[in-house]
């Protein structure tokens, strides 16, 4: 049986075997939604194997990826904008207590995330959870990295703010 | 209810993984091969990554995927076939077959190649235990996967099937995931010295490969003997 042509190339499958895991995660937490995820994670890594001709090497690869995941995302996330969220696949009651406990605090911080602005977003995700370090951040986001870390202190106050007052509506 | 704080969070998402089928549906439709859980199933002790990951530095995210297992993993199966996995294989393992040394030269400049220096080739023995009857039909994860799973009983075979691999697939997806089960085959059947150069080797080639951390805790294993 003849294999079907890849779509994209052995370097960018390898990039995927590699990273679709963190790429796919970020996706998740700087706002593409639950069910849109593997359309956007293969759309990351078309982008790349046809931009793979331009990476310079500058930056590891996972990290040039996650530049390629932002510029996806947003468009994304503009879709949802479009499309109103409504009762998506996070409404589904997961099956197992310890399933829910844990969709049930991803899905807090991926709401606490959906409180704050984008630009905000981006950085405290790339630095905080896929563990950037800022400089990197800056880069990807294409800003200084004094606003980077600008942006990460009002990203944390406002997630603080967001939290707190889910606790209270609790 | 009482919340987890933002930190708390923060480290729980840091530990989220995408189920492995919906990555692999993601790799299906792109047409790539795709392991799941890349070599996870290798049975090294959590403790021995955490203490070779700690001494390196290495970020939590070189670790995803790997057999520090419970802490990452949210499909528990790779955690259940690591822990199904014996210590050691059986007591008296099949004569295994011989692989030439590689030359030091061989090795100094292994760097820049697009994979190791060839394995060379093996005499199999004439016991039926080759692996003709179906890995020559099995597509390359399959033939991955197969060799992997082989490690924890038959090292033997596993090397077989990697050696395959490598014919079949010479500049095929999961190159790197064939050496480092190449490696570990090396090493299990007894071995050693060259499974010693061949991590050596690839710690020079791949600085940044997410299997460094495995490759390095069988080195620090094979140190330790």
């Amino acid at each position: 049986m003849p294999e079907p042509e890849a779509l994209i190339g052995p370097v960018t499958a390898r990039l995927f075997q590699a990273h679709a895991a963190e790429v796919w995660r970020f996706l998740k937490y700087v706002g593409v939604r639950e069910q849109d995820l593997p359309d956007a994670c293969q759309e990351v890594f078309l982008v790349a194997h046809r931009k793979l001709p331009e990476f310079r090497g500058d930056s590891a690869p996972r990290t040039w990826l996650y530049g390629i995941a932002l510029r996806v995302a947003k468009t994304w996330r503009r879709r949802r904008q479009l499309v109103p969220l409504g009762d998506d696949d996070r409404a589904v009651a997961p099956s197992q207590e310890h399933e829910r406990e844990r969709r049930d605090t991803h899905e807090l911080l991926c709401w606490a995330l959906d409180q704050i602005s984008e630009l905000q977003r981006e950085v405290f995700v790339l630095h905080e959870i896929e563990e950037l370090p800022m400089g990197e951040v800056a880069a990807r986001v294409e800003c200084g990295v004094f606003t980077a870390y600008s942006r990460l202190r009002l990203a944390r106050n406002a997630l603080k703010r967001a939290l707190a007052e889910k606790g209270v509506k609790r | 209810m009482t919340h987890p704080d933002l930190n708390e969070l923060v480290a729980r998402a840091r530990r989220d993984r995408a189920a492995p089928a919906a990555l692999a549906a993601v790799a299906r439709n792109l047409r790539v091969p795709f392991v799941a859980a890349p070599l996870a199933a290798i049975a090294v002790p959590s403790t021995a990554m955490a203490s070779v990951a700690a001494k390196l530095g290495l970020s939590r995210l070189a670790l995803l995927g790997w057999g520090a297992g419970s802490t990452v993993l949210t499909g528990g199966v790779v955690a259940a076939l690591v822990l199904q996995q014996p210590e050691a294989p059986a007591k008296a393992p099949p004569p295994v077959p011989q692989v030439q040394p590689m030359k030091g030269e061989a090795l100094a400049k292994s760097v820049p190649t697009a994979e190791l220096p060839e394995a060379p080739v093996v005499t199999p023995s004439p016991e039926r235990h080759s692996v003709k009857d179906t890995a020559t039909t099995w597509d390359e994860p399959q033939l991955i996967e197969r060799a992997r799973k082989a490690l924890a009983t038959d090292p033997r075979r596993a090397l077989l099937l990697a050696q395959e691999h490598q014919r079949r697939f010479p500049t095929g997806a999961l190159g790197v995931e064939r050496d480092v089960i190449m490696l570990e085959a090396l090493a299990r059947s007894g071995q050693t010295a060259e499974a010693r150069r061949r991590a050596v080797a690839f710690e020079a080639k791949y600085p940044k490969s997410i299997h460094l951390p495995r490759v390095r805790a069988l080195l620090s294993r094979l140190d330790s003997e």
